[in-house]
C-alpha cells in the first residue's frame, strides 16, 4: 500500500427499488419510451447510465440545498441572462456536479463527483419458497464486491447455488418457470454474502440469496422484467392520444442496484479562473453533498414516470467502517 | 549498458465505458478505438500531480511539462486475455481499407466488425429541472468502448476489455510515481463514471525487441521504434515522398485546459509503409520519422 494520499475516494452505494424502475434515459417526453431502454450491450442486462443518475441527483441535491431550479438542470441562462447555474465557489451543487459555464468569460467545471452506472446486483424472482434474490459472478465482478481475479466461474452452469445455513435442503427450486437443481458447495459464497450484508442490504434479502451462471442470470432477468402498457395523455385535451399506446419495461420492485460515486479532492481544483472551492473541503464532504439527494430518490424516484407510481429507490446505509460515522448523513 | 530510456509494458482493464472523442461532436459523438498518448499524458499528469500534493493545489503545468520530458507513451490498444497471454488488436491499412490485427497477424477483423465487437453507444439527454424529464433537443448518442468484448457467436465467455501499451522513462524517472498508480481516469465524460481503468499486474520491463513486437532504440534523445506500421499519429515529412503509403491522414485538434488546441496534419494509426523506419516518440506524443542515414543529434 502506498503511503501517498489518493487524489479521490470511491464510495459504494446500493439501493432497493420500492417501485418498478423504468430503465430509460430519464425522459418521459421522448414519446417512444420503449426505444430508450438502456441495456449493457454485452451482458444485455438493464442498467441506469451514470449520466442519468448524475442529472437526477443534481436536481434533488439542488432541492435539498435550496438551489432549485437555477443550479439544477442544464444551466443555460434565460435569454435575458437570468437563471442558469450560479457557478460560485461556495455552491455545493455547482462545485460537486459541475456547471455549464463560468461567470464572465471563464469556462465551466466538470464537477467533483463522478457517478458510475447503476448495475443490477440482486434480482428478485418468485419461487415456491417466496421471492429469491439472484445474482451471478459477472454482476458481482462489476460491482467490485469480488475482484475479477478472485472470482472464477461457477462449477456448474445449470445450478442454483445457495448458502448452507438456513437454506432448506431442497433438491430443486423453481425460479419463475425455470426449475434448477440447488447446491450449496460454492466456496466463495460465504464471503460474498457477508460483503453484501455490509452494504446494508436487509436480512430478508440476504437470507434468500442465490447465485447462477452469467448466462442464466441474463436469461432470468430478461424474462422477469415488468412489462407495462401505458398511454400518452394529450396535454391539450387531458384525454388519451390516439395511437399513443406504448409499452415499456421496468426492473421489478425489490431489485437491488449498486453504484459507485468517485469523489475528488476539492483542494486540487480552481474554478472561475482561480477561485478555491469553498463549498466542500474533502472527498468525504463531496459524498455528503451527494447523499442529500437520497431521501428525494426514496420519495420522488428515478427514471421518469414518477407520476405513474414508478421509480422510487431506497438508498441503503452501508455498515462498512470506512464509510461509517461520516457527518451529515441523512436520517431515515 | 547505460541506456537513456527504460521501456515498460503496462496493461489496464476497463472498469467503465471509455470515451475518447473524435471531432466534430454533435448528435452522435464518435469514439476512438484506442487511447492516444496525449490523452494518457493528461490523465497521468492529473493523477501524479494530485496524489503527490496532499491537500494543496498542484502545479499541473509544471508537472505536466516534466512528464512530457521524462515519459513517452505509446498508444493503448484494446486487448484480450487468451490463456496467459494478453493480445492487443492494432490497426493496419490494407488494400481493403482499415483492418484490425491480432495475435501476430494471425487474426484480422474489418474496422466495422472490430468496432462492433468493441464499441457500444449510449443515448443521453439533459434533465429539465421544471419537469424532471428530458429537455427537448438534447437527445444525443455517445459511442464508447465497452468494458466487455462482444463475441460474434455469443457462445463463449464474455471477456474483459484490456488496454495494452508501453511507457518509456528517461533514466527510469517517475518510476515510483507510475508504480503507485493503480487507477486512472482517461478520456471524456468521467463525471458520468466513464474512463476508469485499473492496472492489471505490475509494470513489466520490455526488452529491446518487444514494443508491440518491434525493435526499439533506447539510447537516443527520444525513444525510437523500428516499424513499417505507424501506431501513433505520425508527422508529415520528406519521407513520404520516397515510398508507397497505405493509410489515412488526420488533422488533430482538441482542447487544452479550456482553450482550443490546434494539432498538426498527421498520418493516422495503422498507416502502412513499404519500408521500415525508425520512429521517435516526441514530447507531444507525435511519431516522427528518423532519417536512416543520419543519427539523431543529441
Ligand atoms: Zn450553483
Amino acid at each position: 500500500m502506498s503511503a501517498e494520499p489518493r487524489s479521490y475516494e470511491t464510495f459504494s452505494f446500493s439501493g432497493v427499488a420500492l417501485d418498478p424502475i423504468h430503465v430509460g434515459t430519464g425522459g418521459t417526453r421522448l414519446g417512444r419510451v420503449d426505444n430508450t431502454i438502456v441495456r449493457d450491450p454485452v451482458t444485455r442486462i438493464p442498467k441506469i447510465p451514470g449520466s442519468s443518475i448524475a442529472g437526477v441527483m443534481r436536481a434533488y441535491t439542488a432541492m435539498a440545498k435550496e438551489k432549485y431550479p437555477n443550479c439544477a438542470g442544464l444551466g443555460q441562462p434565460e435569454r435575458d441572462g437570468a437563471g442558469g447555474h450560479c457557478g460560485s465557489a461556495d455552491c455545493p451543487v455547482c462545485t460537486v456536479f459541475g456547471f455549464a459555464k463560468g461567470i464572465g468569460s471563464s469556462g465551466g467545471f466538470a464537477g467533483l463527483a463522478a457517478f458510475s452506472d447503476m448495475h443490477v446486483l440482486l434480482f428478485p424472482v418468485a419461487s415456491q419458497l417466496g421471492p429469491q434474490w439472484i445474482t451471478c459472478p459477472m454482476a458481482l465482478r462489476q460491482t467490485g464486491i469480488a475482484k475479477p481475479s478472485e472470482l472464477g466461474d461457477l462449477p456448474e452452469q445449470q445450478v442454483l447455488y445457495r448458502k448452507t445455513d438456513g437454506a432448506e435442503a431442497l433438491p430443486s427450486l423453481n425460479l419463475g418457470w425455470l426449475f434448477l437443481q440447488v447446491k450449496t458447495d460454492w466456496q466463495p459464497l460465504e464471503e460474498i454474502a457477508q460483503k453484501i450484508e455490509e452494504l446494508g442490504i436487509p436480512g430478508y434479502i440476504t437470507s434468500r440469496l442465490g447465485v447462477v451462471s452469467d448466462k442464466l442470470f441474463t436469461h432470468i432477468v430478461n424474462s422477469n422484467l415488468e412489462v407495462r402498457t401505458s398511454v400518452a395523455i394529450d396535454p391539450a385535451t387531458g384525454a388519451a392520444k390516439k395511437r399513443a399506446l406504448f409499452t415499456y419495461e421496468a426492473l421489478p420492485r425489490g431489485t437491488v442496484l449498486f453504484w459507485e460515486v468517485t469523489c475528488r479532492n476539492p483542494k486540487h481544483f480552481k474554478i472561475n479562473g482561480g477561485n478555491k472551492v469553498e463549498a466542500v473541503g474533502s472527498p468525504g464532504g463531496v459524498r455528503d453533498v451527494v447523499t442529500k439527494a437520497h431521501p428525494y430518490l426514496e420519495h420522488l424516484g428515478i427514471g421518469g414516470m414518477g407520476s405513474r407510481g414508478m421509480g422510487r429507490l431506497r438508498v441503503l446505509e452501508t455498515t462498512k467502517p470506512d464509510d461509517a460515522d461520516k457527518s451529515g448523513k441523512e436520517d431515515k | 549498458m547505460n541506456m537513456t530510456w527504460t521501456a515498460l509494458r503496462w496493461v489496464w482493464r476497463l472498469e467503465a465505458p471509455l470515451f475518447v472523442g473524435i471531432p466534430p461532436a454533435g448528435a452522435l459523438n464518435r469514439c476512438r478505438p484506442y487511447v492516444p498518448a496525449r490523452t494518457l499524458w493528461g490523465a497521468v499528469t492529473a493523477e501524479i500531480s494530485r496524489s503527490s500534493n496532499g491537500d494543496s493545489f498542484p502545479d499541473y503545468r509544471k508537472r505536466g511539462e516534466e512528464i512530457r520530458e521524462q515519459c513517452r507513451f505509446t498508444y493503448l490498444f484494446p486487448a484480450e486475455k487468451r490463456g496467459d497471454k494478453v493480445l492487443a488488436w492494432r490497426p493496419l491499412f490494407r488494400k481493403k481499407g482499415l483492418q484490425w490485427c491480432c495475435n501476430g497477424g494471425e487474426e484480422y477483423l474489418s474496422d466495422r466488425d472490430f468496432r462492433r465487437r468493441l464499441m457500444g453507444s449510449r443515448p443521453g439527454t439533459a434533465i429539465a429541472p421544471e419537469s424532471y424529464s428530458a429537455s427537448e433537443g438534447t437527445l444525443r448518442e455517445t459511442e464508447c468502448i465497452n468494458p466487455w468484448w462482444r463475441d460474434s457467436n455469443c457462445q463463449e465467455e464474455t471477456s474483459a476489455v484490456l488496454l495494452l501499451g508501453y511507457v518509456f522513462l528517461r533514466k527510469n524517472g517517475f518510476r515510483s510515481q507510475l508504480d503507485n498508480i493503480d487507477t486512472l481516469f482517461v478520456g471524456g465524460d468521467t463525471r458520468y463514471g466513464h474512463g476508469r481503468i485499473s492496472r492489471v499486474g505490475g509494470h513489466k520491463e520490455a526488452g529491446d525487441v518487444s514494443v508491440f513486437g518491434k525493435p526499439i532504440h533506447r539510447d537516443r534523445e527520444n525513444p525510437g521504434i523500428q516499424s513499417d506500421i505507424i501506431w501513433g499519429h505520425a508527422l508529415e515529412g520528406d519521407w513520404q515522398k520516397k515510398q508507397m503509403i497505405q493509410g489515412e491522414q488526420e488533422l488533430l485538434g482538441g482542447w487544452n485546459q479550456g482553450s482550443p488546441w490546434r494539432g498538426k496534419l498527421t498520418w493516422a494509426p495503422g498507416t502502412f509503409l513499404t519500408e521500415s523506419a525508425v520512429w521517435s516518440i516526441e514530447k507531444d506524443g507525435y511519431w516522427k520519422h528518423q532519417d536512416k542515414n543520419r543519427r539523431e543529434r543529441k
